[in-house]
């Protein structure tokens, strides 16, 4: 499967809000991912249906949101994208350092299951951090290559991809966050979550939206290259 | 100690026992009732030939939450002297449980599914009764297949939406049993099986306000995630069930009527799909036909299920796809799903490009440090590994076996394609025979020559 990246640049419906997400026409290039993604699905009807809307949903996002690129998108069995945010602040620590350094950008990969359509799923099940090495976040797990982002208790029933992304971005920048370790949802980095209980000034990352304008920042180029899938 | 009758497909499949035995009652106490002629108080129904003396040692039910409604119909079933009474819940006694469930202060703190086990065995010593102490969705594919019906009596709307799913897999009868305290409802929902996926679900019915119980109503803790397995089972919010005890009686008694209708055949209301609301407060019992809902989010269509005479890890893909009469399919039209396990194509690590990792990972398993950079945090590359697998990735590996693709101690597999989703099971741990699904002795002769040809 080849890597085709959406850009949000070449979008004729540039005035579109979120709001109008689900049923904005999507441009040449994304109706024919869409439609030869869809064309290779399997499952129930009810799940394809939803496969394909999820979907749909997260190309449009792309065409009105500068900072995001779907660089992979795979809706054979569970949907599984690979999705790159541009110009995003992520927290990293690296191994035996004690403070933070900033990585510009980051690669996420996001799985959402079939399970999602009919009950709410754990928050840290759809999406790992693919890029930057070594994110440093209380809601991120360590120990892995590719850690889990933690996007709260549950993840509820239906909860569409975009919103995955949107809520992506807003973690890692810090805009929102839980510190508390005695939080009933619990934190997948202790160390993390004591470290920025000491250091609130250095939050949030960014204040800028995730649909705002890029600043003029080349974009991350990941060292994440996957193989094409036939 | 059991005096066991023989309960078809009861027995649990290569890969470790799910069902645990009920504790076995003393001597003393099956003395008591030795040589008791079960069938002493059971009624000659009226309109109808069937005995229940002749069909009752036949039957084999699963009752899903052993809570206020659940542990009597557990009761009610074990007087009756089934055959087999399978009871799983994930939850203990509490001191409020005395309120409304039928036990004795002593049993406080006790693992309710175990509790109503132990019960079940006393009062009839002859009934093979097995319990699951945990949450319904850990349980594997095949856990209800030779189950003869599902009582549903939980409050938790996650463990309902997925006891629903395995009935529609399964194609079972499905009784759901619940209260309304303040208006002293209960109510009893009886859904036909046998129906191929055409017949409605429990979600059929699902209101907007029962929809927002289930997504409110659950809740996972994230802390110390270990997030290479699969997190089954949720952990709910406790909502206690506000109602007179003799309420949580009504609806499992009416619970028992519409199962025993059902299987018996007895009534008018023995064939299609029903609910039951008796009131309390108008003395008004209402019968209301339920239909299927096209829009159901859940899957409708039931599996074909077979056996297979040999461990499954000894199959290659290929021949899988052959026993699951899928052989003439695509491969882009063709998914493999094998329990318990993802197929990671890629692994993610330190090294580019990332390296082809090709084999199943047992859920929890650890990849270790990878052997060209040395990374110590290695992982399956989430966006090139399935747990529903398909077959094109498996295109260089169809004909290597499962055990060599990493599969260890295999329940279940999954294979699904244009003609539909197929069950293939592991060998039962008793010589029962294979599975009596449709067609099932037609299915048992043609596994037994294909064996030969396909094995390896």
């Amino acid at each position: 499967m080849n890597s085709q990246s959406t850009s949000a640049s070449a979008s004729p419906d540039s005035a579109a809000s979120l709001s109008a997400i689900p049923t904005m026409l999507l441009t040449a290039n994304n109706q024919h991912i869409l439609d030869e993604r869809s064309d290779q699905m399997l499952g129930s009807p009810a799940w394809r249906g939803r496969k394909r809307a999820e979907a749909h949903g997260l190309l449009a996002l792309s065409q009105i949101a500068p900072r995001l690129r779907v660089r992979q998108l795979d809706m054979r069995t569970e949907l599984l994208t690979m999705v790159e945010l541009l110009d995003t602040p992520v927290a990293c620590m690296a191994p035996g350092a004690d403070d933070i350094h900033i990585e510009t950008g980051t690669l996420l990969a996001i799985v959402y299951p079939e399970d999602l359509i009919t009950r709410p799923i754990p928050g840290p099940q759809p999406i790992r951090i693919l890029e930057p090495r070594n994110p440093f976040h209380t809601n991120v797990s360590y120990g892995s290559r590719a850690p889990a982002l933690c996007l709260g208790a549950n993840i509820p029933r239906g909860f569409p991809l975009r919103e995955m992304v949107l809520s992506a971005y807003a973690a890692l920048t810090l805009q929102s966050i839980s510190l508390d370790v005695r939080d009933p949802a619990g934190i997948l980095n202790p160390q993390a979550a004591e470290w920025w209980q000491a250091n609130r000034d250095r939050m949030p990352l960014t204040r800028e939206s995730f649909l705002a304008s890029r600043s003029a920042t080349t974009p991350m180029t990941p060292t994440d290259t996957p193989e094409s899938l036939s | 100690m059991n005096e066991a009758t023989r309960v078809p497909e009861f027995e649990s499949s290569r890969g470790g026992a799910v069902w645990r035995d009920a504790p076995a009652p003393s001597e003393q106490i099956v003395d008591r009732t030795r040589g008791l002629d079960r069938s002493a108080r059971l009624p000659k129904l009226i309109d109808t030939s069937a005995r229940l003396g002749d069909i009752l040692p036949s039957l084999v039910i699963a009752v899903v939450g052993a809570g206020s409604i659940g542990m009597r119909v557990v009761d009610a079933l074990a007087r009756m002297g089934i055959a087999g009474i399978l009871i799983c819940d994930s939850r203990a006694t509490k001191r409020e449980s005395v309120l409304t469930h039928p036990i004795q202060p002593q049993d406080i703190g006790v693992s309710k599914a175990e509790l109503s086990a132990r019960r079940a065995q006393a009062i009839s010593p002859a009934t093979r009764v097995r319990f699951f102490d945990g949450a319904f969705e850990s349980l594997p594919y095949d856990a209800l297949i030779g189950v003869s019906l599902v009582v549903v009596a939980s409050d938790n709307l996650a463990a309902e939406v997925a006891v629903s799913q395995a009935c529609l897999h399964l194609d079972l009868p499905l009784i759901q049993a619940s209260v309304f305290g303040p208006a002293l409802v209960s109510q009893v929902r009886s859904l036909e099986g046998g129906l191929r996926g055409q017949g409605p679900c429990l979600v059929c019915g699902y209101s907007v306000a029962e929809f927002e119980a289930l997504d409110s109503g659950t809740r996972f803790s994230c802390e110390g995630a270990s997030l290479e397995k699969s997190a089954h089972a949720p952990d709910p919010a406790s909502v206690p069930t506000t109602s007179p005890p003799h309420l949580c009686s009504s609806a499992s008694d009416l619970a028992v009527s519409a199962l025993l209708k059902r299987l018996v055949g007895f009534g008018p209301s023995s064939k299609g799909s029903e609910i039951i609301d008796a009131c309390g407060f108008t003395s008004i019992t209402t019968r209301s036909p339920l239909g299927r809902d096209p829009l159901c989010p859940l899957d409708h269509a039931a599996w074909d299920v077979r056996s297979v005479a040999t461990p499954l890890e000894g199959f290659t893909p290929r021949s899988l796809f052959r026993i699951a009469s899928h052989e003439d399919c695509e491969l882009d039209a063709l998914s493999l799903q094998v329990e318990g396990h993802r197929f990671a194509v890629l692994m993610a690590c330190d090294c580019s490009p990332h390296p082809r990792l090709g084999r199943f990972l047992r859920d929890g398993e650890q990849l270790g440090p990878c052997a060209f950079c040395g990374g110590m945090h290695a992982a399956p590359h989430p966006m090139y590994s399935f747990r529903d697998v398909p077959c094109r990735a498996l295109e260089d590996d169809l004909d290597r076996t499962l055990s060599s693709l990493g599969v260890t101690s295999l329940r279940a597999v999954l294979v699904r394609g244009q003609r539909g989703t197929t069950l293939l099971r592991a060998p039962i741990s008793k010589t029962l025979g294979p599975v009596q699904c449709e067609g099932g002795a037609e299915v048992a002769s043609r596994h037994k020559s294909q064996q030969k040809d396909l094995r390896r």
